[in-house]
């Protein structure tokens, strides 16, 4: 509307100045009016306003001529150039209304040429219309890259021929338009039948297209060959079951490892050990019963057999009670440390008496959660440990006390930790030592200076590990040993703090020496 | 000591048995012994069947001193008849064996054991544990009633 009335304006000024002109100037008028004209008839025909242009020329030229020529009063020429812009005026809008809807026309045009070189060029998809009947109506490179029809082969064929056979008499192109009119589109995967009658895998997209008063016009359809995709789901999920079917078996595998370990485990434990049995049983029997009649050299010999024999039962024992930590099914509860080395005191009472030991437990001790019995067996082999590991002719002396776990504090989160420790002044570990005494079978020393066959500490850390604590080594001040393990903090266990409260005061210190 | 039951020794490793028998004489156990060379002849016995049908001869025990790795029928095998049976499944039952496998414990403590004991190795130990155990079963124990006529029935199994 703007360039209409600018248009406009235009022409009805470019008349009125001719025609001021030739009056001013008086001279022959046709030859000035042209010349005059020139350049305004440039001007508008170079923007398309031809028409108006050949209108506002021929009209100020024939006003002026006539008023020019015939001497007419000056109202009369008004009203000519008036009646001349008058004219242009419509001209112009004419001209413009029409140019409008040309262009309007151009426009529309060239964009459904777009929309329909888009469509069309479009390989990956299938985009096509369906009729309200459900029959092709449109059909674009994609579509005949997926499904392999022709343009020409498939317009107006009930887009049912793209399902395969079962789904095509299960009435599914039919459920499908049925959703899309209901709910506005329906979406399906599932095989489609090409052309060539092969499958493809399909992710299609149905929309119902209606009209401005809500009629069904038809529907448009989108179809994506997704079989690839497909493909490389279904390798993924055979895959993942071919992985758990190897999972499986491997863990079958292990069962039955571990059952011919355990049925390994239990025969060693009976049969080979019966004839070691009968060997130690019968060699101090001998000695005992009939030891007077043996010359000591005999004798000697005996005593040799029944030593090495006990030494070969203790390993065979000590080693299943190690393999026994592995397999066993250990519950960790909260315990009382308090128990537990009391318990195990108790059960190297002999030792202790032997070896004129000093043994100090700093009360009180906290709980931890651990298994009572596997425990006991720990603090024993450490203990023994310290019992044990002292310069000839030295009395042990041996201090067990708890503390908090050294090392990075773990996240917030993480539960609480005790160390015990079991702290002697004997011969010490070399540093250079301190990890591999812990390993099965492990000795520093020859079994004629400190006896034992390098299970016990191999048994501490194996049962620390199931009990979910840790343990180790340090050099003590007194240039001993510092034994120590780790266990999760638990709170006292109702009813047990009670019952063994008694015997210690809270806080004092109990001497458990060579005296008591 | 009650002497008129005697104990019944099932134990197949002869070794085993001499030094059970050498044990039982260092702790003064008067109890008579019988030995029952497998789950089998355990049964047997105890069931009164083939040539232990007369009961006079050879009278219920007061005690079974029972080990679990047998030929033929198992210790725990020989535990779960019995403890099957009408009246002998009262008779004390002492596992003596050399397995301290945690499931042989538990097995035989879920079929009735009353007492699980692993074989020590030294023989002054195994004097010790005779000795204590004949005493607490045969003499301080409180026997229970066995009626004879009945326990008869399970020989046919054997």
């Amino acid at each position: 509307l703007h360039k209409q009335k600018s248009t406009v304006l235009f022409a009805v000024g470019a008349a009125f100045t001719a025609a001021l002109l030739v009056h001013l100037f008086v001279l022959p008028p046709g030859y000035l009016a042209a010349a005059l004209y020139i350049v305004p008839v440039v001007l508008v025909a170079r923007r398309g306003r031809r028409a108006t242009a050949a209108v506002a020329v021929l009209g100020a030229a024939a006003v002026s001529w006539h008023a020019y020529a015939g001497g007419a009063p000056v109202v009369l020429w008004a009203a000519g150039v008036l009646a001349l812009a008058l004219v242009g005026y419509v001209a112009a809008l004419v001209s413009s209304e029409r140019r409008g809807a040309e262009r309007q026309a151009h426009l529309l045009a060239q964009s459904e040429e777009r929309f329909r070189l888009l469509v069309q060029g479009v390989e990956d998809y299938a985009i096509f219309l369906l009729d309200a009947d459900g029959r092709v109506a449109s059909w674009n490179t994609g579509a005949q890259r997926i499904k392999g029809y022709a343009e020409s082969e498939v317009i107006g064929r009930p887009y049912a021929v793209f399902f395969t056979e079962e789904d095509a008499r299960a009435g599914r192109p039919d459920r499908l338009l049925e959703t899309a009119r209901r709910e506005g589109h329906a979406e399906d995967q599932g095989w489609r039948r090409r052309k060539d009658g092969s499958r493809f895998w399909a992710d299609a997209v149905i929309t119902a297209l209606r009209g401005p008063s809500g009629e069904l016009r038809g529907y448009a359809k989108v179809t994506r060959d997704a079989t690839e995709r497909r493909r490389a789901d279904e390798e993924r999920a055979r895959h993942s079951a071919e992985l758990e079917h190897r999972v499986e078996e491997r863990t079958a595998a292990l069962r039955e490892i571990n059952a011919e370990l355990e049925a390994f485990s239990a025969s060693v434990s009976h049969d080979l050990r019966a004839p070691l049995r009968a060997i130690q049983g019968f060699g101090e029997a001998l000695l005992e019963d009939y030891g007077d009649q043996l010359d000591p050299g005999a004798r000697q010999y005996a005593q040799r057999i029944v030593a090495s024999v006990r030494r070969m039962d203790q390993l065979t024992e000590d080693i299943l009670a190690y393999s026994r930590l592995s397999r066993a099914d250990i519950q960790p509860h909260p315990v009382q440390l308090e128990h537990i080395v009391d318990d195990a005191l108790t059960s190297l009472e002999e030792t202790v008496r032997r070896s004129g030991a000093s043994v100090t437990v700093e009360r009180p001790l906290p709980a931890v959660h651990g298994h009572h019995a596997t425990l006991v067996r720990v603090v024993a082999n450490l203990l023994a440990n310290a019992l044990k590991f002292v310069p000839p002719g030295a009395a042990p002396v041996v201090r067990v006390h708890a503390g908090e776990c050294a090392g990075a504090p773990g996240p917030p989160d993480e539960a609480p930790c005790v160390r015990l420790w079991v702290e002697d002044h004997g011969i010490g570990v070399p540093p250079e030592h301190s990890e591999r005494i812990f390993n099965l079978l492990e000795r520093l020393h020859g079994r004629e200076t400190y006896p034992g066959n390098g299970i016990g500490l191999a048994i501490v850390r194996r049962a620390v590990e199931r009990l979910g604590g840790r343990s180790g080594v340090e050099q003590a001040p007194s240039g001993g040993s510092r034994f120590w393990i780790e266990l999760p903090a638990a709170a006292a266990p109702v009813g047990q703090a009670a019952d063994h409260a008694a015997p210690a005061a809270p806080g004092s210190t109990g001497e458990w020496g060579a005296a008591a | 000591m009650r002497e008129d039951r005697p104990i019944l020794l099932v134990e197949d490793d002869e070794d085993d048995v001499l030094l059970m028998q050498r044990a039982l004489r260092k702790a003064n156990v008067g109890a008579p012994v019988h030995v029952a060379g497998d789950g089998d002849e355990a049964v047997a016995y105890l069931a009164r069947a083939g040539r232990y049908a007369e009961r006079a001869q050879w009278p219920l025990p007061g005690l079974v001193l029972l080990d679990l790795k047998l030929p033929r029928r198992s210790g725990l095998e020989v535990l779960d008849w019995l403890r099957g049976q009408e009246g002998l499944r009262r008779i004390p039952v002492v596992v003596l064996t050399s397995s301290r496998e945690v499931p042989d414990v538990n097995r035989a403590y879920d079929l009735g054991a009353n007492s699980y004991l692993v074989k020590p190795s030294a023989p002054a130990d195994l004097v010790d544990l005779v000795g204590s155990v004949a005493g607490y079963w045969l003499r301080w124990n409180e026997a229970p009633h066995v009626p004879v006529a009945r326990g008869a029935n399970g020989g046919r199994e054997a």
